[in-house]
């Protein structure tokens, strides 16, 4: 896949500030390495409270609950929790699969991407861009045109599955990918155990109008695996059947895991996708 | 159209194949999708019925069954028959002996009716000469001789079932089944006399003319002149060595002139009297010369011999014992011009005395002092030399060998047969006198024939472009997927 221009990561004025009115999505606890206005899963000095523990010589005597002393008679600590900035995990398929579509897939994946991390780079978080087994962190807004420059650039890699196997901590995860590699399932099931998954499910206008007819020798782009069909409107019919099936079946896997899940074609409109849809799917809030 | 191998349009039954092939094994169009995940879950089948009813016209297919069309036509040998006036085997005979030079242009004439489309082979009579055509009639040259067209007209014969014989008279000739004889006839009324008897016998000339007329007669360059008979018989001179006669030039001069020569033979030569070294060396030298002892010589060589019967044609007598009035001094010698004195040199003669011949005679060849004769001719056939030569060099001239040389050759002009030239035949000098000119239309009109123009060249280059254009296809169609 080739490398994007970088202007194709720039957003408009307007966009942008139809964007910044607008940052993911926390549903879960995070455990992040930076402060920030999300609450976390360590200890900190935030107004939430996180847990009860004894008192020990050298604490804050402020954080002592009396009114359980009153009744228990035994010193305990109110304990708060830190405020952390969201750390991203974006899993980008840049297979070749995702190279299919008019636009292609990948550009579509790549600008959702780029919106993400501008909002978690932009409230101080961290954005740790995976194209297969290859990663790169990103800290801070300041580390905002670096990031955009490196999904740019992003060129073929690996697979998202051994992306994932790769992801540690908790944190935000978001798979953007066509999701036919047959692992994915079960290296999202392991990452969405500890770490808030979205799905961008990206497809190609063809994939769900397939323009195939007669006698056809069906090439997989990344396998090289072939087919031999006779395709009529009776087995276009049934693709669409089983396409739907597909894509129902990850919709299932995404409510099954607690995971966001957006299927969207490679054509639609980027800041309709952006703004609407992954807001509807409660991906941006 | 007609075809020289019909059957091979069973070869068509390829096109069908081609269909069914194409139908049953079109090699499936290839298409890269993202993942083959799901197509994998969709069961293959064998196309409908109605899509084999109508098979997808791809331009592979049509020019594979062009191609396969194209060849079968060009192993059918294509051809288009188209009947067309076909030559006509003609064989002509022209005849070029003698009686035909004055008819030449007219047959030259004839020759130019003939149709030049026609397959024409032209036979000359009496050289047998063979020309595909009729070539130049110009070319055509008549022989000074008779000849019989019969070979010619055999041969003729062999080579076409029409014959035409271009002459001046029709041939002693019937032409064998199947052959048809066209005869075209220049001959007519000519002013003509010929000779058509000449010989020579016992010293007699016999002369025959086909009409009575005047006859110049040269012998050996005299002239004589005979009028008003058709047959002559001319008593010749001995020694006489050509004849020649003629007569007054006509319409056909080819029998007009005759010439008789005397062919040379071998001259035998015996010698009498005293032996003389140098003559007989001079003699031995001659190759037409052989000497001989005791036999019939042509010539005899008397050496101061006494007078005697002269036993040979020809007599030769040096220094003879009689008929010399006085012996002189040699003084001033002149050579008289004379066939024996071709090229004997005056200064060459050295002798020790001469003598001055008795009587008269016929020639002189060497005149003494005061004119008197030497050495003459006494009459023919009989040479007397009345010269005394001992010592004085005159056999080491060259004039001495040259000398004999002649006494040879003259002994010998009556020692062969005599051979005529420019005589005809008699029935050559019958000049023929019907005339038939050539019909153009009595050999036939030319029968149509089926002339096919054959196409399977063109079938074959088109072959060639349409699989040069299919394997642009193909290839097209690789590179695209």
């Amino acid at each position: 896949m080739d490398p994007l221009p970088r202007r194709d990561m720039v957003f408009d004025g307007e966009f942008l500030k139809r964007l910044e009115a607008l940052r993911v999505a926390v549903r879960r606890v995070l455990h992040g390495r930076r402060e920030g206005e999300r609450p976390g899963s360590r200890r900190g000095g935030s107004s939430v409270f996180h847990s009860y523990r004894s008192y020990a010589q050298g604490d804050d005597f402020r954080s002592i609950d009396w009114s359980l002393y009153a009744r228990l008679e035994t010193l305990f600590v109110r304990e708060r929790t830190r405020d952390e900035a969201p750390a991203l995990h974006l899993v980008l398929d840049a297979t070749p699969s995702m190279s299919f579509g008019a636009p292609p897939k990948l550009e579509l994946a790549r600008r959702l991407g780029a919106a993400l991390g501008y909002l978690v780079a932009g409230e101080g978080g961290e954005v740790t861009l995976w194209t297969g087994a290859q990663s790169r962190t990103f800290r801070g807004d300041g580390s905002v045109p670096e990031f955009l420059d490196a999904l740019a650039t992003t060129a073929g890699g690996g697979r998202p599955a051994e992306s994932l196997a790769r992801i540690s901590g908790r944190g935000l995860v978001v798979a953007a990918s066509d999701f036919w590699d047959e692992d994915l399932p079960k290296a999202l099931g392991a990452t969405a155990a500890d770490h808030q998954v979205t799905l961008l499910h990206v497809l190609a206008r063809e994939e769900f109008d397939p323009p195939l007819r007669g006698r056809v020798r069906i090439v997989d782009s990344e396998t090289g695996d072939s087919a031999t069909r006779f395709i009529a409107e009776e087995e276009i019919a049934r693709y669409r059947t089983l396409l739907e099936e597909h894509i129902l079946g990850w919709r299932s896997w995404a409510i099954k895991h607690e995971a966001s899940y957006l299927r969207v074609a490679s054509d639609e409109p980027f800041e309709k996708v952006c703004l609407l849809y992954l807001r509807g799917e409660g991906v941006l809030e | 159209m007609s075809f020289l191998h019909p059957g091979a349009f069973a070869g068509l039954a390829s096109i069908l194949l081609l269909i069914l092939l194409s139908l049953w094994r079109r090699r499936p169009t290839r298409f890269v999708v993202p993942s083959v995940r799901l197509w994998e879950r969709i069961p293959d089948r064998l196309p409908p019925v109605r899509s084999m009813r109508r098979p997808r016209a791809g331009i592979s297919l049509i020019l594979q069954i062009l191609v396969a069309a194209a060849l079968v036509t060009a192993m059918a040998g294509p051809g288009r028959v188209r009947p067309r006036p076909a030559p006509r085997r003609i064989a002509v005979v022209v005849d070029l002996s003698a009686p035909m030079i004055p008819r030449m242009d007219d047959a030259r004439r004839e020759l130019a009716k003939l149709d030049a489309a026609d397959d024409i082979v032209l036979i000359e009579s009496p050289s047998l000469a063979r020309h595909e055509g009729v070539g130049n009639p110009a070319a055509l040259k008549p022989v000074e001789r008779a000849g019989d067209p019969g070979p010619a007209l055999d041969l003729a014969a062999s080579e076409a079932k029409q014959l035409v014989f271009v002459g001046d008279r029709t041939p002693a000739w019937s032409p064998p089944p199947g052959v048809k004889l066209h005869l075209v006839l220049v001959g007519g009324p000519l002013r003509n006399v010929g000779i058509v008897d000449a010989n020579v016998g016992s010293g007699k000339l016999f002369l025959r003319l086909s009409a009575p007329a005047e006859v110049e007669l040269k012998l050996d360059g005299r002239a004589r002149r005979l009028t008003g008979s058709v047959a002559y018989l001319v008593e010749i001179p001995e020694g006489t060595s050509r004849i020649e006669a003629s007569l007054a030039p006509d319409e056909f001069p080819a029998d007009d002139r005759v010439v008789l020569e005397r062919e040379g033979g071998p001259v035998e030569v015996e010698f009498e009297g005293r032996p003389d070294r140098a003559i007989r060396a001079a003699i031995e030298a001659n190759p037409r010369a052989r000497i001989v002892r005791n036999g019939n010589p042509r010539l005899r060589i008397r050496v101061g011999a006494p007078p005697g019967p002269a036993a040979a044609p020809v007599v030769v007598e040096i220094d003879p014992a009689a008929g010399v009035e006085e012996w002189l001094e040699p003084g001033n010698l002149a050579v008289a011009p004379h066939p024996l004195t071709r090229g004997v040199e005056p200064e060459d003669l050295r002798f020790s005395q001469v003598g001055r011949l008795a009587g008269p005679v016929e020639a002189v060849l060497i005149h003494g002092p005061g004119g008197v004769p030497v050495a003459a001719v006494r009459r023919p056939g009989e040479i007397v030399l009345a010269v005394r030569y001992a010592s004085t060099g005159w056999p080491d001239r060259p004039s001495f060998p040259i000398f004999w040389a002649n006494v040879v050759e003259y002994a010998g002009f009556g020692a062969g047969a005599w051979r005529a030239r420019g005589l005809l035949d008699e029935a050559a000098s019958r000049l023929g006198t019907e005339r038939r000119p050539l019909d153009p239309a009595a050999l036939g009109e030319r029968p149509l024939a089926p002339v096919r123009t054959d196409f399977t060249g063109g079938s074959i280059v088109l072959a060639g472009l349409l699989l040069a254009l299919l394997w642009g296809v193909e290839r097209r169609s690789a590179d695209a997927e």
